[in-house]
């Protein structure tokens, strides 16, 4: 087993609102080997945005500990952040916001190298010009788009500009999402196709958020599932399709749209809405909502525990959902 | 940087400059283009005002035998009850109110910006404390204000600007800070932090360019509400001081000889009507070109 590049502990990332505290993240644990991609699944606001965020410290986290390299990015300070983020990276949801509506395309790309000073005097110039050239190549961007506007171009070849952006200064480590969410399905394989060979050349690791399984089936190694906060199961990706434990994830997975017309299979539908992240009561997250739910299950939040090897479950009940899983 | 021109050449994209695009679209408003006229006319008097006539001689030296002559070949503007010509008092006065405008609006975007900025950018409680700060200046009328500084400060044209900048002060920092709200939550500022941009680096290459248009229409329009209350205060005596040429005090001096001269009040009044609106047309023909959206 290789080393972990990046060991996250107990993050924590809590939002003080007029109506109480929203706990966005609470409690997340997980580590990531160098060159593997961890998927973080979840439904809309149930936090995982916010956990990539809290993880390069674009949200400075609530508590908790990110270990990248052996350094506590929680505790960096602005000398180690700045050298930090030349290692981690983000590439955003939103290819339309995410970049300056005001600068050209090399411009953006260049802008790490200037903000970062990576090349500095006489000469400077044309270094940047080469490295932006080369960087509009890796991703596919045609060089002729150089002094191009982004709202000249379609969303795919803007989140083109914002991998180039992200990839500018070497990172070793890259925070993905929702890269595709906003994109055309056509395009969106193209993209990913694309970071999957950028990790394969650049021997990048990702963590690789979104809420869309059949993206993640394709491109993680491990996925984790996010509700509400903290992480329900966490698993290999083939070991997590074949044998979902947790209750939400089943939910989940079921509703996959399965492209035949003989398979019947039941979808298992979750009742009611997800719970306000707001003064949450001191029980398991998806109690409201789960089929198996009962009076263990209001006592305090589970904890990930490990139930085949690598696969970890947040369940008090995950005996009796194993056994439904055997009869069926 | 050959090459890539080279291969830019056949690009669909046209490369676009932004002021080029604000120009284009202004061009077409045409009362914009006659205030943006009338205001360079205004500006190049104002510049050349004492190559034409002489301050000592013309603007201010009286000639009794000429006194009080109506508009006529001799005297465009007829003369005053000192026989000053009314066209070279007029026409030196456009300096005073050109400059009082200008200078008081640059003064108070000088401070207006930074504090807006800042209390946009950093919110929070630092956020809360200088609003609250702006809205209590905000509460006494700015002609109020302006006075109330003035008869503090003593009557100048420095004062005059001094006073009327502060009373512009809340107004560049409350328009600063509602843009700087709208463009600091947008992703691209995060991912601006993400390449480890400093906070000067993204307050002065994002934050500030993205807010520029409002704040430039602002300052356009309230240099035409600065040139009236400048010219308001001279006009009951706060302002510049006679024998100065300046619009306010000049129909302050002529209103007395409204019977039997009205076109001693008539002229600084137009000069003043003439200058503010074409100053206005400017600043909306700004705000059209530099906002498309709100034109429908």
């Amino acid at each position: 087993m290789q080393e972990a590049i990046l060991k996250v502990t107990n993050l924590k990332k809590y939002f003080k609102t007029k109506k109480g505290t929203v706990h966005a993240v609470d409690g997340v644990s997980f580590s990531i080997e160098k060159g593997k991609t961890l998927g973080i699944v979840g439904e809309s606001g149930c936090g995982k945005s916010t956990t990539g965020r809290a993880i390069l410290r674009l949200v400075e986290p609530t508590d908790g500990e990110v270990i990248f390299e052996g350094i506590d990015v929680t505790k960096a300070d602005k000398k180690q952040l700045s050298a930090l983020r030349r290692d981690m990276q983000i590439v955003f949801q939103d290819p339309f916001s995410s970049v300056n509506p005001r600068m050209t395309v090399s411009q953006l790309i260049a802008e790490p190298l200037v903000v970062n000073k990576i090349y500095k005097g006489r000469g400077s110039k044309q270094q940047i010009e080469d490295r932006v050239l080369e960087l509009m190549d890796t991703v596919g961007l045609a060089r002729r788009l150089y002094n191009s506007y982004p709202h000249e171009l379609d969303g795919g070849r803007r989140q083109r500009i914002g991998i180039a952006r992200a990839l500018a200064m070497n990172p070793k480590f890259i925070v993905c999402d929702e890269p595709v969410s906003a994109l055309d399905v056509s395009i969106q394989a193209q993209i990913l196709n694309l970071m999957k060979e950028l990790q394969n050349s650049l021997q990048l690791t990702y963590i690789f958020i979104t809420h869309n399984l059949s993206v993640v089936n394709h491109f993680a190694d491990e996925i984790a599932v996010m509700y509400l906060g903290s992480l329900v199961e966490k698993a290999p990706v083939k070991e997590l399709f074949d044998h979902p434990m947790h209750p939400y994830t089943q939910a989940l997975l079921s509703a996959i749209p399965v492209p035949e017309i003989t398979e019947n299979e039941e979808e298992i539908l979750i009742k009611g809405e997800i719970t306000s992240p707001v003064n949450l009561p001191e029980e398991c997250r998806f109690y409201s909502r789960c089929s198996y739910a009962c009076e263990l299950c209001k006592k305090g939040r589970p904890e990930l525990q490990e139930v085949r090897p690598g696969h970890f479950v947040a369940c008090r009940r995950i005996h009796d959902v194993r056994m439904e899983e055997k009869r069926i | 940087m050959d090459r890539v021109e080279k291969s830019c050449k056949n690009s669909a994209g046209v490369r676009q400059n932004r002021a080029l695009a604000v120009w284009r679209q202004f061009r077409r408003n045409k009362g914009a283009m006659i205030g943006l006229i009338i205001t360079a006319a205004l500006i190049l008097l104002a510049v050349s005002a004492d190559f034409i006539w002489d301050y000592e001689t013309d603007v201010i030296g009286m000639n009794i035998a000429d006194r009080m002559i109506s508009p006529g070949t001799k005297y465009l503007f007829g003369t005053d009850n000192y026989g000053r010509d009314m066209l070279a008092r007029v026409g030196y006065g456009a300096r005073y109110s050109l400059v009082i405008g200008a200078v008081s609006v640059l003064f108070g975007l000088f401070v207006g910006v930074p504090i807006g900025t800042s209390a946009g950018y950093l919110g929070g409680r630092y956020d809360t404390i200088i609003m609250r700060m702006i809205d209590a200046f905000s509460i006494v009328p700015s002609i109020l204000l302006t006075i109330l500084m003035v008869t503090v400060l003593g009557t100048s044209l420095l004062n005059l600007m001094i006073a009327l900048a502060i009373s512009t002060i809340p107004i560049f920092a409350r328009i600063t800070r509602a843009s700087v709200l709208t463009v600091r939550y947008n992703e691209y500022i995060e991912s601006a932090k993400a390449i480890g941009a400093s906070d000067f680096y993204i307050i002065t290459k994002y934050i500030i360019p993205n807010c520029f248009s409002p704040i430039l229409v602002q300052a356009t329009l309230r240099m035409g509400t600065n040139i009236i209350s400048a010219a308001g205060l001279s006009y009951i005596g706060l302002g510049v001081a006679l024998p100065t040429p300046e619009w306010g005090a000049l129909l302050s001096a002529s209103k007395q000889f409204i019977i039997q001269a009205p076109y001693l009040c008539f002229f600084p009044g137009l000069a003043i009507m003439i200058t503010v609106m074409s100053i206005n047309l400017v600043g909306d023909g700004l705000r059209d070109a530099l906002d498309p959206k709100l034109k429908r």
